[in-house]
Order: C-alpha cells, then structure tokens, then sequence
C-alpha cells in the first residue's frame, strides 16, 4: 500500500487527470443540477411569477453579512463559526499560494494570494470550526435529533482536505508527498461530490434565498 | 393490521414513537382502522411523485443541511422546554424525510403520529422560513404531508368536518342559504336599537366593497356583523354581502391541504363578486 | 389572498379599516379611547403574509389612550398564537395541547403586563383568550372591530331618538 502510493504514476494522476476530472464533474455538475432545479421552478405556477430581482437580492445580502439577520444575532457563537468556516472554505482554495504556483507551472497564470502564515491559521480556524460542528451535531440536542450518518460524511469531506493539505504544509504525520496526494485525492472528491450531495447547498443556497426573499417581500414582509 | 406489517417485512416499532399525552380523536382513532401499509404507500407515492416535479418539493430536500437553526423560531419548541422532537426540522424528519426513506412502507400507527405532528403540533405559521439561512419552506414541506394525511383520511375531527361543510354548503358549519340571510336581517334589526337606519345591504350590485365574514360569526358570534355593520354605515360605505353561497372566507380546505375544496370557496367568493360586480373584497380571514 | 393577478382586490380588514381611519372616513371620539396600556399579537397572515404590521400600529395608536407596550419580538418576528394553520380548528380534543404549546405566547404576554392585548385575527382572537384562561392569566384579547366600534365617533344623523 505504501508503495503504491509512493508510486510516481499516481502522483502524475492526481495532479493532472483527476484534478481535471475533478473540475469538469464539478462545473458540468454544478450548471446541470441549477440548470434542472430552474426548469424544474419553471413548471410550477407559483414560484416564477413572484420571482424579483431586486428583493432577492435584499433577502440574499442581509443574510450573507454576518449578524444582518435576527437568526444570526441570537445565535453569536453559530453565526461566527460558521461564517468564519464559509469563508476559509472558499477564500483559502482559490487564494493559496502553493495553488497559485501550481497554476502558475501549469498555464503561466497567477493572481494575488494569501500570506503563508495567514493561509496557516486560516486553514486552523477551518478545522477548528469543523470540530466545533462535530461537537455540536453530538452534544446539541436537537442537531443530534436530525443528524444522520450522511451529515458526518459530508462534514468529513470538507475537512479532510484542509487537514491534510495543513499536514502536508507543516509536513507532520506522513511524508510530504503521502500527504500531499491525499490532499489531492480529498480536494478531487469534495469538488465531485459538491453538486451530486448536501454539500449542493452551496449552490441552492442563492436560489432558496432568492425565492423565499420574493416571497416575503412581495407579501410586502421580511425575511431576515 | 399489524399482520399484515409483519408479512411485509416492515417493522411495526423501528420508528421513533414520541411521548405526548394521548388525545383521543375519532378522526385518527377510527380512520387509522381503516388504514393499511399498502394504501398508504399508494398515497405516498402518488403525492410524492407530484412532489418530484415540484422545485418548492425538491429544493429543500437537498438543500437541508440538518443544522437545526429552524428550531428557536418555533414556538411548539420552546414552549415545550426545548424539546427536540418539536423542532420544524425535526418534525419533517419525523414525517417527510421518514416517508421518503421507506417509499411509503409505513404502518398505520406510523401514519397516525405523522397526522398529530403535522395537525396538532405545527401551525404552518412560516416562521422557521424567516429564521431558516437557506429561507427554506418548511410549512409548504409540511404541508405536502398534511396533503397526504387528508387523502387518508387521518384529519382531526373537527376540522374534517368543517371541510365536509364547505365543500356542500361553501361555509364552515353547515348554515343554509335561509339562515344566512335571516341572520343578517336580524343583525340589522338589533343594530337598529343604536344607531338610526342601519342597513345590511344583501346582493346589491355594484357596490364598491363586498364583506366575506366568518362562517362562525353568523352562527356563533353575531357581534361581529353588529359592529361591521355599525362601522361600515357611519363610514357611508357602499358596501354589501352576497345572498348565495360563497359568503365564507374560512377556508379549513387550505388548513388540511383539500386544494380541491380550497379552489372552490376561492372560487366561489370571486364568482359572487364577479356576479355583482363589486370593486374591493374585504376577507375577514 | 396575496396573490398576483388576482382578478378583484381583495383586503383584510385591518387594512380596509386603516384606509377608513386614515382617510378621516370614520373619526375617533377621543373621549371613548380604550384605556390602559395594550400589547399587539401579530397575526401570522396579516403581518408574515401581508405585511400590515404597521397598519395595526396606526390603528391602536388612534383608539387607544394607552401606550403600546410591543411583545418581544414582535411585527414579523412574533410567534404565532398557536392557534392558525387550522390549529383552533382541529377541534376541543386538542385544547390542552395547543395551550401548552402556546407556552411562549404566556410567557411574551406576561413581559409586557398588558391586560389588553390587539389581536386582529379570528384565530388569535380565540386562541389568546384560552391561553389566557389556561394559564390563569388576567386581561382579554380585543379584535379590531370591537375596539373600532367602541371608540368611533357616531354622527348626531346616525344617533337613534
């Protein structure tokens, strides 16, 4: 086993093939499942009529800033953890240094990217909100009520690249370039898996907001 | 009935069974008799499979991210010193997801705590909409369950027959055309006593405003008709209310998910307006 | 209600009452103001849906003397009575029930220690005056049309004698 992953062949197919596979599943999906929940949206009577840009909008960006909406500010310690967590999911992967090199080898394209030592504690606060969501799906009594086996895998796939590619960076645990594979195959699969499971939510997320923010506006109420 | 489960292959207890205080209604006690795993997996499927065209069905479903945030916006919740299993996401766990997960292969006893969740210990009041990050509708989600208990049959007995009302009579408590019209006759004699010439006008075409009261306020409380009366004359409105069937704005059809009853009391108040040619329609629900 | 296209417009009360006040068509006697401080239950389908909150403000302001003593939270944020989405219609079975789950409704009720609450919906209406008895609370609900018709002013043609 550990010579199979030693095995160069496999580090020349996760950074180049899988990662493609990775991107195109992850785009095609993504378009694919909006696509079908839009034309889906299209056949109900209700859902178009009422759909308004301009109150989408209002619902979406009071929720999206951190403490805009009353849910938000009853809950402090939620709304941080998982704003902070939202934000180092997204910002860290595309703002990386080692990524953008890794672009830069590839297409001789770069952009701005994050100081080494704040990528460093951004990918600690990551892992350090996913154990807090670990925590509170066992310890609090109604997210165990609701918590099914699928809520853990789906916690496990984003934490499992941001914990390795931390191991990798800090090369702890396992050799450097064990560790980075692993990165790669756990980044592969969180972006396949993103349109095809909950983590979909990342993508449905403007569309439920966008409908249930005309809804509420166009009964001339709020929703935030 | 619990055979027949055994033969199918579904446990009768594998579902988690809430402790609440037993209520007895003949409209679950009796109607659950008449269930069986098979009719119930018809039903569910068949609204279910509606569902699957539906984005507002759909959209939540894989949208859920079982964060429970939902459940400090309900009042059942916190009425009940934070009782998880009253928690909107924990009730459509309770009663959709479960319906889901097993196709529709429940039993009747299922069925039955699946009617008082959704009947008896949830308003659709949409609030957990507002406190939802996604603003997911968890009423419409609850609702399509409530569809599926109606068809059933498994509908508290007081609110089935109120349905059964409007659906024959197009109000809530069976009153007739005669009553009706008695009624307001009567409410305009009695307002008379305080305030001169006080007129209920029945069927007046074209006026600009047509009032659509309660069903229980003819039957019940009269009162409401003396004081609509008594502001809508010393307003000098032209108002009036329709003399045939439709004058109800209770619809119990929307509350048990009946669209069928629900489309025709609808119906029923446009046409009468529609007949008289009326501008405005004042609903009192 | 609250539909697009619908084909003849269609008004809750409290709205066709707000347009009444405000429009100066009924006028309050100043003199048969309510009394004493008051609390405002928010009907889910008029504030969430229809978005009236402040037309019922506006009208409590205008008939009654009392300062508005708000339920925390309240306007759309309020909880619901308890007694909607067929929750008074399930029946008297279920009446103990629905009174422990409005326990939160007592509770915002009590905060304000207000003896008269505005509840402008049949439904609230009804639901608050049995949560009131059980939980042995003090005070009554008020529906719109009871308090408008106390308080409005009737014109010497209308007076009888």
């Amino acid at each position: 086993m550990y010579d199979f992953i030693k095995d160069p062949s496999i580090y020349n197919f996760v950074r180049g093939p899988l990662v493609w596979i990775a991107f195109l599943v992850f785009i095609g999906g993504s378009i694919y499942k909006i696509r079908e929940m839009v034309l889906l949206a299209k056949k109900e009577k209700v859902v178009y009529p009422y759909m308004d840009l301009k109150l989408s909008l209002r619902s979406l960006l009071h929720w999206l800033i951190p403490f805009n909406s009353r849910n938000w500010r009853l809950r402090p310690v939620v709304t941080t953890v998982t704003f902070l967590f939202h934000i180092g999911l997204v910002i860290l992967p595309v703002f990386l240094l080692a990524h953008n090199v890794l672009i830069y080898e590839s297409w001789g394209i770069s952009w701005w990217t994050l100081s080494e030592g704040l990528s460093d504690i951004m990918a600690m606060i990551v892992i350090g909100c996913c154990i807090f969501f670990a925590l509170r799906r066992i310890f609090a009594p109604e997210v165990r009520f609701v918590t099914f086996a699928d809520d853990y895998l789906i916690l496990a796939i984003a934490f499992l690249p941001f914990i390795t590619g931390f191991l990798a960076y800090h090369q702890w645990l396992l050799p450097h370039k064990i560790m980075v594979i692993l990165h790669m195959i756990f980044g592969s699969l969180m972006l396949i898996t993103i349109p095809f499971t909950r983590l979909g939510h990342m993508l449905y997320f403007f569309l439920t907001r966008a409908y249930m923010g005309s809804d509420q506006g166009y009964r001339h109420s709020k929703d935030w | 009935m619990a055979e027949v489960s055994v033969k199918e292959g579904v446990e009768t207890r594998d579902w988690i069974e809430l402790k609440r205080k037993p209520v007895a209604d003949i409209g679950f006690d009796e109607t659950v008799k008449n269930l069986t795993t098979e009719k119930i997996e018809k039903v569910v499927n068949a609204v279910l499979n509606i569902g699957k065209n539906a984005a507002r069905f759909m959209a939540p479903l894989e949208t859920c991210i079982h964060c429970a945030l939902c459940s400090t916006a309900c009042h059942w919740y916190l009425s009940h010193d934070k009782d998880p299993t009253y928690a909107p996401v924990a009730k459509v766990k309770m009663t959709l997801w479960e319906l889901i997960k097993r196709k529709g292969k429940v039993s009747p006893e299922f069925m039955k705590q699946v009617a008082r969740i959704v009947f008896c210990e949830c308003n659709l009041c949409r609030r957990c909409s507002m406190y939802c990050p996604f603003g997911l509708d968890i009423a419409y989600q609850l609702g399509m369950v409530r569809r599926i208990c109606f068809i059933l049959g498994l509908v508290p007995q007081n609110i089935l027959d109120q349905t059964h009302s409007l659906s024959a009579t197009l109000n809530q408590l069976w009153l007739t055309q005669g009553d009706w019209i008695d009624t307001m006759q009567w409410q305009e004699e009695e307002v008379r006593a305080e305030i001169k010439n006080v007129r209920i006008p029945i069927d007046k075409e074209g006026a600009d405003v047509m009032w659509c009261p309660l069903g229980t306020e003819p039957k019940v409380a009269t009162y409401h008709i003396a004081r609509t009366a008594k502001i809508m004359n010393v307003a000098g409105i032209d108002w009036t209310v329709s003399a045939q069937d439709g004058w109800d704005s209770a619809n119990m059809g929307m509350f048990i998910r009946d669209m069928e009853t629900m489309q025709r009391v609808v119906r029923g108040i446009y046409d009468n307006a529609m007949r008289l040619k009326i501008k405005r329609v004042v609903l009192t629900e | 209600m609250g539909w697009k296209d619908s084909p003849i417009e269609t008004l809750h009360p409290i709205e066709f009452y707000y347009e009444l006040v405000s429009t100066g068509r009924i006028k309050i006697d100043k003199n048969k103001k309510i009394k004493g401080p008051i609390t405002i239950q928010d009907p889910c389908n008029l504030v969430r849906l229809r978005g009236a909150g402040e037309k019922v403000r506006y009208l409590v302001n205008a008939t009654c003397e009392g300062p508005i003593i708000e339920m925390q939270p309240n306007r759309e944020h309020n909880f619901c009575c308890n007694g909607g989405g067929g929750g008074n219609a399930i029946g008297p079975p279920w009446k103990r029930n629905r009174c422990e789950g409005a326990r939160v409704k007592a509770e915002q009720i009590i905060a304000t220690g207000c003896h008269n609450i505005c509840a402008p919906c049949h439904n609230c209406y009804t639901s608050i005056n049995d949560v009131l008895k059980f939980y042995n609370l003090e005070g009554h609900a008020m529906f719109m049309d009871e308090i408008l018709a106390e308080t409005m002013e009737v014109p010497e043609e209308f007076k009888v004698g």
